[in-house]
């Protein structure tokens, strides 16, 4: 029972902490900050030099598919590291579950290529 | 060591098209794309519902070491969810004509995808397995649901269904950490056997947070949030596949799961269920007596539908299976048609989701106007039609148990939900309109008038649907000894 006990303990000090964490600066700011309102302080991009024109249209979003397909390499290394560990054990069925994954993974990069997500213009 | 591949060989179909349609898609010229994937998709899936049905035995199968377990179950399962996916590409090829849309390609392969994740995770008897087919089919959903170009509300209802479901799946990871800490294991058989020992207490937060991951999948009340939104926003051939296969499968592994490692203590979860329950089928039936949007209001009665089913799982373990597969099986073919005519009448744009442009219907399309009525009286509970045999069911299994209140409640929330269910019908039959005309296209017709035959057919021969889940319940004991 004692140790169900330290199970919900864990669980409410989860809680707190994953409330805590990510209000603690809104918490803090409330009574730190010094509350002087001016017209800059609602510009979108705080940073002193007068802003030219209203932020309109689309934008250059290329680092997020690029971000997008390091994924897929990561996810491979991932994986491929406990593969390459206990390769001797998994035998023919691990090289051929290996190749399967890595071609699998490899259409998706097919994929990528071919709808140009690697063009940087 | 077993792996048993054969036993998979369905999904793995499924998975082998869709990966070569990926490449496929990207050397086919854009105009034969719609036509091409939508008979590839179909003739795969096709092709998967034989094999399933060649593999249905009432002796449960594992497959990959005891990580699948395939009773005929599952096979029932997996064969609803075929032939929902089956309809939905038939839908979506007349859907993809009429819209915009520059990923046809990306839309066929997703929805197969959805496929296999649904059909894993009816299939899975592993708390790994259970977890990855629900992202498959999640994901995969979330994707179809934001690829038409310009659907700002599809994107919308996306995004909210990614979010809330995020939070289901990360409450459902939660109590499969809990269960895995308490037992550990991951296989549903060993985790039965070392549950049995352990005290309630810790077993009842694994089974509550499961629980919530699973009532947020299905849309019960007080995770059904992203329901009408979700439902109302999607593109219609995808709310078709996510209020059917999606939400049977969903039902289907939250069974699985439930039955053999939590009904050992009833009596410690059944009252929070049961309120769960009720609230869910009356306030779905309350809050969708006021829409005017048709996919809005069925979102709403799926909420209803869905108390109803886990009503269900307060009687005991046997004629829970029973009338939950029986209801399921119901529900299917309910959806498919009662979306499949959403999708026909909305060929002119946006309208036909409005309840004010089915004025007059029935002067324009006849056949279509009478299957509304077999749809919607049938989603009522109006006998001679299969939505009355699954509301029966499951009335006599909670009345069975002793559980008269729910069954009342069961009765009441109906009553209610036939006042919105006669809605649709009083405008198609009793006001006068105008409107365009409205060519149908083949596959969508098809697809909603063979499903409310199906309706039609079963609910007079309601015997095939329960010997059928009499041989899913049986497999199904048989599975867990």
């Amino acid at each position: 029972m004692e140790s169900y006990l330290t199970l919900l303990v864990f669980f409410l000090i989860a809680l707190t902490v994953a409330l805590l964490v990510p209000n603690i600066n809104l918490i803090t700011n409330k009574f730190l900050k010094i509350d002087k309102a001016n017209r800059e302080k609602f510009e979108p991009y705080e940073c002193g030099i007068p802003k030219i024109n209203p932020i309109k249209g689309s934008y250059f979003a290329i680092f997020y598919v690029v971000a997008l397909v390091f994924l897929l390499f990561d996810l491979e290394t991932v994986f491929l590291f406990p593969w390459a560990v206990s390769f001797r054990k998994l035998g023919m069925l691990g090289i051929a579950e290996a190749f399967l994954f890595i071609t699998i993974l490899l259409v998706g990069f097919l994929y990528a290529i071919a709808k140009g997500a690697l063009k940087w213009d | 060591m077993e792996l048993n591949v054969g036993l998979l060989s369905p999904e793995i179909l499924l998975t082998g098209i869709a990966v070569f349609m990926i490449l496929l898609d990207l050397i086919t010229p854009k105009r034969f794309k719609n036509k091409l994937f939508s008979v590839i998709s179909s003739v795969a899936v096709g092709v998967a519902i034989i094999l399933t049905l060649s593999k249905i035995s009432p002796i449960p199968q594992k497959a990959f070491n005891g990580f699948i377990t395939k009773e005929a179950f599952t096979g029932i399962i997996d064969i609803l969810v075929l032939f929902s996916g089956l309809f939905t590409v038939l839908v979506s090829h007349d859907f993809i004509e009429r819209k915009k849309i520059s990923y046809i390609g990306e839309f066929y392969y997703t929805l197969l995808f959805v496929l296999v994740g649904a059909m894993l995770l009816a299939g899975s008897s592993e708390l790994s397995t259970l977890f990855v087919s629900l992202e498959v089919a999640s994901i995969s959903t979330y994707i179809l649901m934001s690829l038409f170009k310009g659907d700002y509300r599809g994107k919308e209802g996306a995004l909210k269904y990614f979010i809330t479901g995020s939070v289901g799946a990360a409450l459902l990871v939660y109590g499969m950490a809990v269960l895995y800490g308490l037992t550990g294991t991951t296989l549903y058989g060993e985790i039965a056997q070392a549950a049995e020992k352990l005290s309630p207490l810790p077993l009842l937060l694994a089974a509550g947070l499961i629980a919530a991951g699973f009532l947020f999948k299905t849309g019960a009340v007080p995770f059904h949030g992203w329901m009408p939104d979700a439902y109302e926003g999607a593109p219609t051939p995808v709310t078709l596949l996510m209020g059917s296969a999606v939400k049977v499968a969903a039902f289907a592994a939250f069974i699985k799961l439930f039955i053999p490692i939590f009904y050992h203590f009833q009596a410690e979860w059944e009252k929070a269920l049961g309120v769960i329950a009720v609230i869910s089928m009356f306030s779905g039936a309350l809050l969708a007596l006021n829409q005017r949007n048709v996919k809005r209001m069925l979102a709403y009665s799926a909420i209803s539908h869905t108390g109803i089913i886990i009503a269900t799982f307060l009687s005991s373990p046997a004629l829970t299976v029973f009338s939950v597969v029986f209801y399921l099986f119901a529900y299917t073919f309910m959806t498919v048609a009662a979306f499949g005519l959403i999708t026909i009448l909305s060929a002119n744009g946006i309208k036909g989701e409005e309840i004010e442009s089915w004025k007059g219907l029935y002067s324009k399309n006849p056949l279509l106007s009478l299957s509304a009525v077999a749809i919607f009286m049938s989603l009522a509970g109006i006998p001679p039609l299969v939505g009355f045999w699954g509301k029966f069911y499951i009335l006599l299994a909670l009345v069975k148990s002793g559980e008269v209140l729910l069954a009342v409640s069961v009765l009441i929330a109906s009553l209610i939900s036939l006042y919105f269910y006669l809605k649709p019908v009083v405008y198609i039959f009793m006001k006068e309109g105008t409107g365009e005309k409205f060519i149908p296209g083949a596959g969508e017709y098809v697809a909603t008038i063979v499903s409310t035959a199906a309706i039609v057919i079963f609910g007079l021969l309601p015997e095939v649907i329960a010997q059928i889940s009499i041989m899913g319940l049986s497999s199904f004991l048989r599975s867990l000894t």
